[in-house]
């Protein structure tokens, strides 16, 4: 089932993150005010519609500065987008997420729900965390290793600001294509399995992840409501149980399984009050 | 679901307001918008490129200091970009090489985050000015920006050069301009 | 009970969240962000 609620959502959000329409058409990227401000999501500032800053790469810059000073507006910004929402930012706001949920939509082959050696890769993304976004910038200085090497978002970027100013396209070297590998890589993989970014390699879902069990908004399962039919579970993309652990650190908080619910058990919470609508009740014999 | 309509309105505004945040602050970044009408115009009025600004040290500078050069490669960089900091040794080198005849390079920054120590560690000799609004008309919105000129201040490079490049590469661009 | 501690959990969070990026904001640090975007690295984002 689509939601169109959801996806609407999250073409708002991209937009409204990428709304520097001229930059495509320049090549020059949007350095107001706006750049001083993070996104919650993953969309790199040097994306030529971007009209704020990436979380990540602010967060690599400011670890990696020859004087070093605690990053109390970057990290306090994420803290507190994480605290809000949790990993509904994933679900909803995230522009990068937003396109490998249309590239799932996509007929394939296959599509796979989980395989063997999945929930082990599960926590690569905090070791990404941990490492090159936080340990190697740190250490090395002057070098974001997250976004140099890995970001898909800022590939995306690269290739369009490539394609309004050719000059870049001279400079583009090895690193480059391995870059347009791992995005070829995220892409294929996201038309098999949904969100592999997510799951596996995203270091702010990573982050984001930390505050699900706490956030403001949350899921809650009324026990009273809940038959344990796995009907959720069967639905969630994540592979999550959401009658089991209704807010785990894998859940994007996408609502599949509060519309799917057939006992309406599963609803949004933000502080503890039901928020939204639930699923389809049960029809009373 | 009311309640997550106010929190995304919330979040809607927040994006809203970040927008009308369009205006510059810094006295030294100029809006990439203003700089093609600003450099149209001063370019009509005067082809040659000029610039009042302060060294490292606070000296004055401007662009009669180097005229006894034969060819003035300004190198805009930042110091907290590593690909910039990477090319300074064979800016130094080539500077060494070939300021007998008449190479003069001047290294444009902004920042001053780390300045000092590389230009210690790496012995430059070749003078670091403060960037000023002289030289936004060359600024690309990416570093290392190197444009060249002669000692008069007539460009010698149709466009600014964008990117580092390695040794050879800007020997041989230097090259070309000292023939 | 059990969420009430909860949700003084993610009040504590927010406002101590918000308190620290208040504090940055305070020293500044938003203008570094900023600058970033002003003169973009190009190896930092994979070309060059």
């Amino acid at each position: 089932m689509v939601d169109k609620k959801r996806t609407f959502i999250q073409a708002v959000a991209a937009f409204l993150q990428n709304a520097h329409i001229a930059g495509f058409f320049t090549g020059r990227i949007y350095d107001g005010g706006g750049k001083r401000i993070c996104v919650p999501g993953l969309n790199c500032y040097s994306c030529p519609g971007a009209l704020g800053a990436c979380p990540l790469g602010s967060l690599q810059n400011a670890v990696s500065v020859w004087k070093f000073r605690f990053p109390c507006y970057v990290l306090g910004l994420m803290m507190f987008f994480g605290a809000s929402f949790g990993r509904l930012i994933c679900g909803f706001l995230c522009p990068f997420g937003f396109l490998q949920d249309m590239l799932f939509a996509v007929p394939a082959p296959k599509k796979l729900r989980t395989f063997r050696g999945d929930g082990y890769l599960r926590y690569l993304k905090y070791f990404v965390l941990l490492f090159m976004v936080i340990i190697l910038p740190f250490a090395y200085k002057y070098t974001p290793f997250f976004c140099k090497y890995v970001c898909p978002s800022g590939t995306l970027s690269g290739i369009l600001l490539s394609a309004a100013d050719s000059r870049l396209r001279d400079i583009m070297g090895w690193l480059f294509t391995w870059k347009v590998l791992v995005l070829a890589a995220i892409v294929l993989a996201s038309m098999a399995i949904s969100r592999p970014f997510c799951k596996y390699i995203c270091p702010l879902g990573a982050f984001y992840a930390l505050f699900n069990r706490v956030s403001a908004v949350r899921l809650n399962v009324d026990r009273e409501k809940c038959v344990n039919c796995g009907v959720c579970a069967e639905v969630c993309d994540m592979a999550v149980d959401p009658a089991a652990s209704p807010n785990h650190t894998e859940c994007i908080r996408c609502g599949k399984c509060v519309k799917s619910c057939p006992h309406g058990a599963i609803c949004f919470t933000a502080f503890s009050k039901p928020v939204g609508a639930r699923g389809v009740p049960e029809k009373k014999v | 679901m009311k309640l997550i309509k106010k929190y995304f309105a919330a979040l809607l505004a927040v994006c809203m307001l970040s927008l009308t945040a369009c205006y510059s602050n810094k006295k030294d970044y100029v809006r990439m918008d203003d700089v093609s009408s600003e450099a149209a115009q001063s370019s009509q009025t005067d082809g040659n490129f000029d610039f009042t600004s302060t060294g490292i040290d606070g000296q004055k500078v401007s662009l009669k200091d180097y005229s006894s050069a034969k060819v003035i490669m300004f190198n805009i960089w930042e110091p907290w970009c590593r690909p910039c900091r990477s090319e300074l040794p064979d800016l130094q080198k080539l500077y060494a090489k070939y300021k007998s005849e008449g190479l003069m390079i001047v290294g444009v920054f902004s920042d001053e985050d780390g300045l000092t120590d590389i230009i210690k560690e790496n012995d430059i000799k070749y003078p670091m000015i403060r960037s000023c609004e002289a030289f936004d008309r060359f600024q690309t919105g990416y570093v290392p920006t190197t444009f060249f000129t002669d000692g008069s201040g007539k460009l010698l490079s149709d466009e600014p050069y964008v990117g580092s490049k390695s040794y050879e590469d800007w020997e041989s661009v230097i090259l070309s301009y000292l023939k | 009970m059990k969420e009430r501690g909860r949700n003084i959990l993610t009040a504590a969070l927010m406002t101590a969240a918000a308190i620290l990026a208040a504090a940055g904001v305070a020293m500044g640090q938003q203008e570094q962000v900023l600058a970033k975007a002003m003169r973009i690295c190009l190896e930092c984002i994979g070309i060059g």
